[in-house]
């Protein structure tokens, strides 16, 4: 038979359930409120979640585009200074040319200078950042440029020494080079000479750099070379007329050849100054991307994070109002809890 | 005589009195038991001798009991998917601690990036390599954790099944207690409640449909219509694996010899904790776990090493390699087991004296054709830029994941990781809802049937009076007896 619509156990069960799903929201409400983020990500977002989990990747990766980017973009900058010296170098060294053309009695200070130029331009290819030869193309471990005067005797200068002797049958320190004719020179210069700083022979007697130049993925779709190497047309000829310059023995050559010889070295000085400028201005170009591609990362990670903070998100003002109303609610069914267990017809009989 | 009949009414007056009394303290004493029903007497005037007390009466509700049986074994059905699905959750965790597959999948795609930045360095290439360990550490502990969720579902089968068998066994003693005490017009009231009990238990491991038969006898159906209960217990086996095989659905539960859980079951179970377990073990685990095989195989086949000699020998692994790998696996088609047993060539890892630089210059898998740095160059980008073009392209994987068959890597393993969660919230959501459904029946219930203190306490003090008065009454008969034995 059935009395009552409600039951001690229904009571008591009633004021337990409460507060038990009220201290279970309130726990999830501070989480909330205190990381902005809803307290469990995957359980509200469901399927969602695949969204955020590769926002997620995208915006690491982007990060990652903008550090390994930095390694590039220094690689780019020393070279560019780099080959900021060398071309002034040449510049120079076009003053000098034509000052000693001018007077022949200057060729003592030519060679001086053409032996200088030459040094720093070795040290200028053999610059090194971060453990590694920036003009070696990818073979950044072993240094690109054998010192020319070297002890003993370079590669190079053995094959200058073999190729002088060959053509004009005196070493080039032999006084007997001021019966060489220019035209011989000439010869020699555009043939022999010139046959010693071709691709072929200048990375076996010159350079241990690769060919092949440093390429760098700077974004996802995006790869490009980011470096020269020690190989490149302007180095080679910039390589031959200080050469001819300083170790043809032009002091003792007869006016017309030596005269031959200068006018050979300005001519190539001369190209060389307008080939680095194009090969600078390729640099510029990587360097230019490079910059590009950093910006676009940028803007994509400010919105990629503004999209992973809309779907993981909540508004944090109103998690921290649902903990105060929570709180209140709590209180509220503690106080209920404590008038329902007094609440008894015990009390009054 | 009048004054015996009074004295007699009275008198039966006080016995009805006591044996309320009686029923009201067993409803006191059993107020707080969940499935305790209150019970109550009526008072039955016998027209010139008094009263009586009718049978002992519960108060029922059948309706609501079917409703809570069949809401408690939906509870339990989602209660156990959800805790598995909870605990596969774990190979992925919140998505801000890039703890997840795919997470590390694109840490790995980073770091190679990285390493392509800087290949001359040893730093970047052991950082590269430290990364695809730390993949091929996550795959391996991401199968472990989902193998071991089937496993403790296979336990939590069996002492389901052990518990089903054990209720049975008590059912039958209360059953036949109930049956008899009906024949014989005994109070059976309280073995009704334990019995009521019972048949709650047994909901939470299976559903159940009950048909109550003459004498109060009972017969218990699963939900899908075998018998579970008919005059005897019928027997309820389970054919436990011990160590679940990964890619192998788990044994089968049977009822009275049909199997009812499993691809086999012709009457399938629809409902309770065993359901639950079952899903968890065979279905989402079998599933998530075949997804990351896949992952392993995708990774094994990206990572492959191919004949640079001009000699067209086969692909051999790379990076990624696995135990008794000679060749790729064939593409889209699943390998069960593949991510357990995935792992980093010990010739590229550095704390296996193995040598990082090989990611940069190939033939990880120690035959020199498969070398791509020719020229040993330091600053070599061509095959760490290739692979990382790998990991961007698009991949075949096995329809029995239930992904998309198609996309790159890092698409699938965040789609992976979104069908988990998927499956979490959906099974979260339909848990939150049976139990409250649970509940509130559970609440109409008790409320219906249950015991309230202050009502029996108003009995109580109705009963009192009923009693003092009848004292009361005898007391003045005998004075009245008195007087009139004294005036003779």
């Amino acid at each position: 038979m059935k009395t009552s619509s409600i039951s001690t156990l229904a009571i008591i069960n009633a004021t337990r359930e409460t507060r038990v799903s009220l201290q279970a929201k309130l726990v999830e409400a501070q989480k909330e409120s205190s990381t902005g983020r809803y307290a469990d990500v995957g359980l509200t977002l469901g399927y969602l979640t695949q969204r955020t989990v590769s926002l997620r990747q995208d915006l690491e990766r982007a990060q990652t585009f903008k550090d390994s980017n930095t390694v590039a973009a220094s690689r780019l900058e020393l070279t560019q200074s780099t080959l900021d010296g060398v071309a002034s170098a040449a510049d120079e060294f076009l003053k000098t040319l034509m000052a000693a053309r001018a007077s022949p009695s200057a060729a003592g200070t030519a060679i001086t200078d053409a032996k200088n130029k030459l040094t720093s331009l070795e040290a200028a290819l053999n610059t090194t950042v971060n453990g590694t030869h920036i003009f070696a193309g990818v073979n950044t471990d072993v240094k690109p440029i054998t010192t020319y005067f070297g002890t003993p005797a370079s590669a190079a200068q053995t094959a200058v020494a073999a190729a002088f002797t060959t053509a004009f049958g005196v070493a080039q320190s032999d006084p007997g080079v001021e019966n060489i004719s220019a035209a011989d020179m000439n010869t020699f210069l555009d043939g022999a000479f010139s046959t010693l700083f071709d691709n072929a022979n200048w990375t076996t007697t010159w350079s241990s750099a690769s060919d092949q130049n440093i390429t760098s993925r700077i974004s996802t779709n995006e790869r490009i070379e980011t470096s020269t190497n020690a190989n490149a047309d302007p180095f080679r000829a910039l390589a031959s007329a200080y050469t001819m310059i300083a170790d043809l023995g032009i002091a003792d050559l007869s006016p017309e050849a030596y005269q031959a010889v200068l006018d050979k070295a300005i001519e190539v000085v001369g190209q060389v100054t307008s080939d680095l400028t194009q090969l600078r201005a390729g640099l510029g170009t990587a360097q230019e991307r490079i910059k590009a591609a950093n910006d676009r990362m940028d803007i994509q990670k400010s919105l990629l994070t503004e999209h992973i903070q809309q779907l993981e998100g909540v508004d944090t003002y109103e998690a921290t109002a649902k903990v105060n109303s929570l709180l209140v609610q709590i209180e509220t069914a503690y106080a209920l809890t404590a008038r329902l267990q007094n609440l008894s017809l015990l009390n009054h009989i | 005589m009048s004054l015996t009949a009074a004295l007699s009414n009275a008198n039966s007056s006080l016995f009805v009195s006591s044996e309320r009394t009686n029923l009201v303290s067993r409803n006191i004493a059993n107020a707080d038991k969940a499935f305790y029903t209150r019970k109550s007497v009526e008072t039955i005037t016998m027209p010139g001798s008094g009263v009586r007390t009718s049978a002992v009466v519960r108060a029922e509700d059948p309706v609501l009991f079917k409703k809570i049986l069949g809401s408690n074994s939906q509870t339990a059905t989602y209660s156990a998917r959800l805790d598995s699905l909870d605990a596969l959750n774990n190979t992925i965790s919140d998505v801000e601690l890039d703890s997840s597959p795919a997470a590390l999948i694109n840490k790995l795609l980073s770091a190679l990036q990285s390493y392509s930045a800087q290949p001359h360095s040893q730093l970047s290439a052991e950082a590269a390599v430290r990364s695809a360990r730390n993949l091929a550490t996550g795959l391996n502990t991401a199968a472990t954790t989902v193998q071991s969720v089937r496993n403790e579902a296979d336990t939590g089968i069996q002492a389901s099944v052990d518990r089903v068998n054990a209720l049975l066994e008590q059912f039958k003693t209360v059953n036949q207690e109930i049956v008899k005490g009906t024949i014989s017009g005994r109070d059976v009231t309280d073995y009704l409640d334990q019995r009521d009990q019972i048949l709650h238990d047994l909901s939470n491991e299976m559903g159940i449909r009950t048909v109550t038969r003459e004498n109060n006898d009972m017969v218990i159906y699963t939900d899908s219509g075998v018998t579970l209960f008919d005059r005897s217990p019928r027997k309820v086996e389970f054919d436990r694996t011990l160590n679940l095989t990964p890619g192998v659905p788990g044994g089968a539960v049977y009822v009275d010899g049909i199997p009812v859980t499993g691809a086999n079951a012709t009457m399938p179970l629809q409902s309770g904790r065993i359901v639950g377990l079952v899903q968890a073990r065979d279905d989402i685990s079998l599933s998530y776990e075949a997804q990351l095989d896949e992952m392993a195989r995708v990774l094994v086949t990206m990572f492959a090493e191919s004949d640079q000699s001009g000699g067209g020998g086969p692909d051999v692994p790379g990076l990624f390699t696995y135990s008794g790998a000679t060749t790729i696996p064939a593409a889209g088609t699943l390998i069960p087991g593949l991510a357990a047993a995935l792992r980093v060539n010990a010739s590229v890892d550095p704390d296996q004296g193995g040598n990082a630089n090989l990611l940069r210059d190939g033939a990880i898998s120690g035959n020199a054709g498969y070398g791509y740095n020719a020229g040993s160059e330091a600053s070599y980008t061509d095959r760490i830029d290739e692979l990382i073009e790998k990991m961007g392209q698009s991949y075949a994987y096995d329809p029995v994941t239930k992904l998309a068959p198609n996309g790159t890597l890092a698409n699938y393993s965040s789609v992976s990781a979104g069908w988990l969660q998927e499956q979490r919230k959906v099974a979260d959501d339909s848990y939150t809802y049976q139990s409250t459904l649970y509940q509130r029946s559970f609440e109409a219930f008790t409320r219906n049937t249950g015991v309230n203190l202050d009502e029996e306490l108003s009995l109580m003090l109705e009963i009192e009076r009923s009693f003092a008065t009848s004292s009361k009454l005898i007391a003045t008969v005998d004075e009245m007896y008195n007087a009139l034995l004294g005036a003779i």
